[in-house]
C-alpha cells in the first residue's frame, strides 16, 4: 500500500485553558518510519492519542483513508491502527498467547474461545516476533523486552497496517533496541506505516525515515530524519527555554 | 491449570452436589424412598399415596426451593464478583464495592420497620441496592466520569450513607419484633425463598450470567487498561457501565431475597482463576458453577447441622475464610504480590 | 404467705426438682430481703433501703419512688398490677404494640415513651426518675447508675423468677397495696399451678400431646427448652416437640417442623398470617394442621405466652385447650374478667374478654409492629 494513510491536518487541543497542541499537521505514509520527538511536555503523547482516535481534537481533523477519524466506528479503527503502549503491569496472569489473542477481540468480541482462524493469526504473529517459545508463559513473568515483543505481536495480530508505538526503546538494553529497530524496519519495508515517539534523537536520525519535532505543542521542524535531526536541530529542540515559554505553568506534566 | 476439563469437573461436581443435597434434610428420607418416589412420579406405583404426598411436599416444597435458591444466589454472587474484579482490575474487590449490599440492607430494614410482608421487604431491598449504586455512580460522575478511582470513592460514600441510614432504622425499630427480624435478615438465610420467588430470580440470573460470560473477552481487554482497550476496539465506557449494571442487578436481586451473604463474590472468582486461568470468558461461567456448589454446601450445613437453623451468611463467612487461607498460597504464584 | 406457696410447691417439687430448688432459693432470698428491708438511713426524705435485684446485687432505693423508669417490656405489667401505673414516668411499651395495656392503665399515656432499653441517662434525670427497672443483660445499667439512678435488674425467664421479680418490685414500690397484691397473686399462681398439676402430672407421656409453639411465621421461629413457654407447656400436660432447640425465638426450617410432626401448633400473637397451603404443601401434611389443631395464643395486657403476669391465665387456658376432658369446668372468659377486675382494676365485658382470648387488639384499634390483623 503506498501513499498517505493518516493525515493530520492543523490539529489543536486545549486542556485546562492551556494549549497542548497548536496547529499540528503531519502525514503518516505507508512504508515509512516516522518519529515524534520533543522535550517532556511538548505534547507527544497527546498527539499519539489523537492519532489513535482516543482523543478528539478541538481544532482541525485527522483523516484515516480520507475520512474523518471521528466518523469511524471504534472497531473499524482497531482494524486499521494498532497501538503498542509503553508496557504495563497486569495483575492477572494472562499467558502470552492470551495477550496476543486480544488483538483479535474487535473481530470476535463475543467468542468464548479463540477460533481456528484467529488462532492461526496469533501463531503467525508469535513466530514473526520469534517468541513462539513463550506462548504458554505467564505475561507477568516476562522481562521488559519480552513483554514488549508480546505487545508488538498483539498489534500485528490486530490486522492493521498502521503501528503506533509509545517510546518503544524504554527499558531495553542496547542489543534489544537494535533488534527492535531492525524489526520495525522490516515491517516498514513490508508496507506498514510506523509512528513512534522516542527520546533518542541520535538513533532516531539513523533509524527513522521521517521526523517531527514538537515543542510546546507546535511543530518545530518536519522532514527527513537525517536532515531534521542534525546537531543543531537537536540542540535547539532540547534547549532550555524561559520557564513560561509554553504559556502556562512552569514545568507542565504531559497531559494524559 | 486444568483449563478445558475444569468446566466439566465443576459441572459434574454441581450435579453431584444437587443430588446429595436433595437427599439431605432434618426430615429423614432414605435414598431408597427417594428413588421409589421418582419412580412413582413417573407413573409407577412404588409408594403409597400418603407417603408419596409427604415426600413430594418435603422435596418440592421444602428442599427444592432452597436448593434452587442456593444455586441461583451462589452463581449470581460469584459472577458479580468476577465481573467487578475484572472491571476494576483488582482481585480484591467484591460486589459490595459500589454500595449494593448496604443499599439492599437499608431497603430491607425499611420494609421491616414499616411492617411489610416478605414480598414488600424483598422489593424494597432490591430497590435500595439499585438506588445505592446509582447514587455512588452519580457522585463519581459529578467529579470525574472516566476515573475508576472516583467510582470506588462513590461506592465508599454510598456504602457509608446507606449503612448509616440502616443503623438509624435499626435504632427506631421495635426491639421486640422488628429488630430481631432485621438482624436475622442481615445474617443471611435461605428460609424465605419459595418457588414463586425462585422463578422470579432464576430467569434474570441465568440471562445475566450468559450475557456477562459473552462479554468475557472484552473484559480481558478492559483489564489491560482503558486506553489499550479502546485501541483494541472495545467500547470501554459502554462495557464498563453495562457490565457493572448487570452485575449489580444480579447482586441486588439475590441479596434482596436471601439477605447478606458475603465472601462468595470475593473468593470464588479466585478459585475459578486457579482452575482455568484468568480469561474471563472461562472464569465467569466457572465462577457461577463454583459459587453454586459453595453456597449449596453451606446451606446444606445450615439446615442440617442442628435443629435450629444456622444463618447461612455465618457459614459462608467462616468457610470462605478457610477456603481463602488455604488457597492464598497457590494464588500468590500468579500475581505480582 | 410465701411460705404456704413454698410448701405447696414442695409437694409438686418432688417431680420437678428444678422448680422446687428455685422455690427454696426464692424463699431464702425473700426472707433475706424481708430481713434487710428495715436497714437504711433514718430520718427525712432521704430514706433509702436496700433491695436485692434479680442478680442478687443490693441497690439502695428511695422509700416511695415517685418516678419509675420501666425499661423492660414485660415489667410494666407488674408495675401496673401493683397499683403504681401512675408513677411510671418513662416506659418502653407503646400504645400501638400494647393496646390493652394502655386501655387498662391510661396513666401510661402521661409517661415518656422511649424506644428500647438503651436510654439517655440525662433525659431520665430530667424526667425526675428515681428508680429504673431494666432487663437481664442491659447495657444501660452502668450509665444510669453513674448518674445516681438506682437500677434494678428485673428479668425473669420462668414462673419462679417471675415471683421473685414481682416481690422485688413490690418492695421497691413500698405500699401496703403492693404487698397485698403480691400475696394475692402468688396465692392464685400457686393455686393454678397446683390444681393443674394435680390433674396433668398423672398423665402418661403418650397422653401428653406434642406441641410446638411458633413465635413467628416469617421467618419461622419457635421456642425450645428452658423457656417460660416450655414451663407452661409442661404444667398444662404437654410435651415441647421442639427437640434440640434451646431458648427463645430460634429460627428453624419448615422441614424440621415436618420432622417433629407436632400434634398441636400454638401460634404466638405476633406470629403473622398462617397459610396452610404454604411451602408446597408441607404444612398440610403435619399432624397438627391435618387434624385442625392450630391454635392462636391469647394476648392481653401482655402476650400471655411470654413473660407476662397473666401467666396463671395462660396455664389455665393451655390446660383446658390441650386437655378439655380433664378441665371441663374452666370458663376462660369468666377467669379473664375476674383476673382483670382483681389485678388491673378494670371491668372487661364479655366481648373484650373474647377478643383477648383470640389474641386480638381492642375493637377499633389495629396492632402494628409486625402482626397483620386477622
Amino acid at each position: 500500500m503506498k501513499g498517505t494513510v493518516l493525515d493530520v491536518h492543523r490539529v489543536g487541543l486545549r486542556r485546562n485553558g492551556r494549549c497542548v497542541l497548536d496547529d499540528v499537521s503531519l502525514s503518516i505514509v505507508a512504508g515509512r518510519m516516522t518519529g515524534l520527538l520533543g522535550p517532556n511536555g511538548a505534547g507527544k503523547s497527546t498527539l499519539l492519542r489523537v492519532l489513535l482516535g482516543v482523543l478528539r481534537p478541538d481544532a482541525g481533523q485527522v483523516l484515516l483513508d480520507g475520512r474523518d477519524l471521528s466518523q469511524w466506528h471504534r472497531r473499524e479503527v482497531a482494524h486499521r491502527i494498532a497501538y503498542v503502549p509503553q508496557g504495563h503491569i497486569s495483575l492477572f496472569p494472562y499467558t502470552v498467547r492470551d495477550v496476543v489473542a486480544l488483538g483479535r477481540v474487535s473481530y470476535t468480541p463475543f467468542a468464548r474461545k479463540v477460533g481456528a482462524e484467529d488462532a492461526a493469526i496469533v501463531a503467525d504473529a508469535l513466530v514473526r516476533l520469534s517468541i513462539g517459545h513463550l506462548a504458554a508463559r505467564s505475561y507477568t513473568d516476562l522481562s521488559g523486552g519480552e513483554r514488549q515483543a508480546v505487545l508488538i505481536a498483539r498489534a500485528l495480530a490486530q490486522g492493521g497496517r498502521i503501528l503506533v508505538l509509545d517510546e518503544p526503546e524504554t527499558g531495553l538494553d542496547y542489543g534489544q533496541q537494535q533488534r527492535l529497530y531492525a524489526l520495525l524496519r522490516e515491517l516498514a519495508d513490508d508496507g506498514y506505516a510506523i509512528v513512534a515517539t522516542t527520546h533518542d534523537p541520535v538513533r532516531a536520525a539513523v533509524a527513522f525515515d521521517h521526523a517531527l519535532l514538537l515543542r510546546c505543542g507546535r511543530v518545530m521542524r518536519d522532514g527527513p530524519a537525517a536532515q531534521v535531526l542534525d546537531a543543531q536541530g537537536i540542540a535547539r529542540l532540547y534547549a532550555r527555554g524561559p520557564d513560561d515559554e509554553c504559556t502556562g505553568a512552569a514545568s507542565p506534566e504531559e497531559i494524559s | 491449570m486444568m483449563g478445558r476439563s475444569a468446566g466439566w469437573l465443576v459441572f459434574g461436581g454441581l450435579v453431584l452436589c444437587l443430588l446429595v443435597s436433595a437427599c439431605l434434610g432434618r426430615y429423614a428420607i432414605a435414598p431408597g424412598v427417594i428413588a421409589r418416589f421418582v419412580v412413582t412420579a413417573m407413573g409407577g406405583q412404588a409408594l403409597p399415596q400418603a407417603q408419596y404426598d409427604m415426600v413430594h411436599a418435603i422435596l418440592m416444597g421444602a428442599r427444592l426451593p432452597r436448593i434452587g435458591a442456593a444455586v441461583c444466589v451462589g452463581a449470581a454472587l460469584s459472577v458479580s464478583g468476577a465481573t467487578y474484579q475484572a472491571v476494576f482490575r483488582n482481585p480484591l474487590v467484591s460486589p459490595g464495592l459500589l454500595g449494593v449490599l448496604a443499599g439492599a440492607g437499608f431497603g430491607a430494614a425499611l420494609g421491616i420497620v414499616n411492617g411489610m410482608g416478605t414480598t414488600g421487604v424483598q422489593t424494597l431491598s432490591f430497590a435500595g441496592g439499585i438506588l445505592a449504586v446509582s447514587f455512588g455512580v452519580g457522585v463519581a460522575r459529578m467529579f470525574d466520569a472516566a476515573s475508576l478511582l472516583m467510582l470506588v470513592f462513590g461506592g465508599l460514600i454510598s456504602s457509608a450513607l446507606f449503612t448509616a441510614l440502616m443503623s438509624m432504622l435499626k435504632y427506631v425499630a421495635d426491639p421486640q419484633q422488628q429488630l430481631p427480624d432485621i438482624v436475622f435478615w442481615l445474617l443471611g438465610s435461605l428460609t424465605q425463598v419459595d418457588v414463586l420467588r425462585l422463578e422470579v430470580m432464576a430467569v434474570p440470573v441465568l440471562l445475566g450470567i450468559v450475557v456477562l460470560s459473552a462479554c468475557g473477552r472484552m473484559l480481558d481487554a478492559l483489564a489491560m487498561g482503558d486506553e489499550e482497550a479502546r485501541t483494541l476496539g472495545v467500547p470501554v465506557t459502554a462495557l464498563r457501565y453495562g457490565t457493572i449494571g448487570i452485575a449489580t442487578g444480579l447482586s441486588a436481586l439475590t441479596v434482596s431475597a436471601v439477605g447478606m451473604i458475603g465472601w462468595i463474590g470475593l473468593i470464588i472468582p479466585h478459585v475459578a482463576r486457579l482452575l482455568a486461568g484468568p480469561c474471563n470468558a472461562r472464569v465467569i461461567p466457572l465462577s457461577a458453577g463454583l459459587g453454586a456448589i459453595f453456597l449449596l454446601v453451606c446451606d446444606d450445613l445450615a439446615r442440617c447441622l442442628s435443629a435450629e437453623e444456622i444463618p447461612v451468611g455465618l457459614l459462608t463467612d467462616l468457610l470462605g475464610v478457610v477456603v481463602f487461607i488455604s488457597v492464598l498460597r497457590l494464588l500468590r504464584r500468579g500475581w505480582r504480590l | 404467705m410465701g411460705y404456704i406457696g413454698i410448701i405447696r410447691l414442695q409437694g409438686a417439687g418432688m417431680r420437678y426438682p428444678r422448680t422446687w430448688g428455685m422455690g427454696v432459693i426464692g424463699a431464702m432470698m425473700l426472707s433475706a430481703s424481708f430481713v434487710m428491708a428495715p436497714i437504711g438511713h433514718a430520718a427525712g426524705d432521704g430514706i433509702t433501703h436496700g433491695v436485692a435485684d434479680m442478680t442478687g446485687q443490693v441497690q439502695q432505693v428511695p422509700a416511695r419512688p415517685g418516678h419509675i423508669a420501666d425499661l423492660w417490656f414485660a415489667h410494666n405489667e407488674l408495675t401496673i398490677m401493683l397499683g403504681a401505673a401512675d408513677r411510671i414516668a418513662v416506659t418502653v411499651d407503646r400504645p400501638d404494640t400494647r393496646p390493652w395495656m394502655f386501655l387498662v392503665a391510661p396513666a401510661l399515656y402521661h409517661a415518656i415513651g422511649v424506644n428500647g432499653p438503651a436510654v439517655n441517662a440525662e433525659s431520665l434525670l430530667k424526667a425526675g426518675v428515681d428508680v429504673a427497672f431494666v432487663p437481664n443483660g442491659s447495657a444501660t445499667a452502668a450509665a444510669l447508675r453513674a448518674v445516681g439512678i438506682p437500677v434494678l435488674v428485673a428479668g425473669f425467664t420462668d414462673a419462679a423468677s417471675l415471683r421473685r421479680s414481682l416481690e422485688m418490685t413490690a418492695q421497691v414500690i413500698g405500699t401496703r397495696q403492693a404487698q397485698e397484691v403480691t400475696r394475692a397473686y402468688e396465692t392464685l399462681l400457686d393455686g393454678v399451678i397446683h390444681d393443674t398439676r394435680a390433674r396433668t402430672d398423672a398423665l402418661a407421656p403418650d397422653a401428653r400431646p406434642r406441641v410446638v409453639h411458633i413465635q413467628s411465621l416469617h421467618p419461622l421461629r419457635v421456642d425450645g427448652a428452658h423457656t417460660i413457654i416450655d414451663e407452661w407447656l409442661s404444667i398444662a400436660g404437654a410435651r415441647n416437640a421442639a427437640d434440640g432447640v434451646d431458648g427463645n425465638m430460634k429460627p428453624i426450617s419448615v422441614e424440621q417442623l415436618a420432622a417433629w410432626n407436632p400434634d398441636v401448633i400454638i401460634l404466638g400473637p405476633d406470629a403473622g398470617t398462617f397459610d396452610p397451603m404454604a411451602d408446597g404443601g408441607v404444612w398440610r401434611n403435619i399432624t397438627a394442621v391435618r387434624t385442625g389443631h392450630v391454635i392462636h395464643n391469647p394476648a392481653g395486657v401482655f402476650p400471655w405466652d411470654r413473660y407476662g403476669s397473666e401467666f396463671p391465665l395462660q396455664v389455665a387456658w393451655a390446660a383446658q385447650v390441650l386437655h378439655p376432658d380433664l378441665f371441663p369446668a374452666t370458663d376462660m372468659v369468666e377467669r379473664t374478667c375476674a383476673f382483670y377486675r382483681t389485678f388491673f382494676h378494670y371491668d372487661l365485658d364479655v366481648t373484650q374478654a373474647r377478643r383477648i382470648l383470640a389474641g386480638l387488639p381492642p375493637a377499633g384499634a389495629t396492632k402494628d409492629g409486625g402482626a397483620s390483623p386477622r
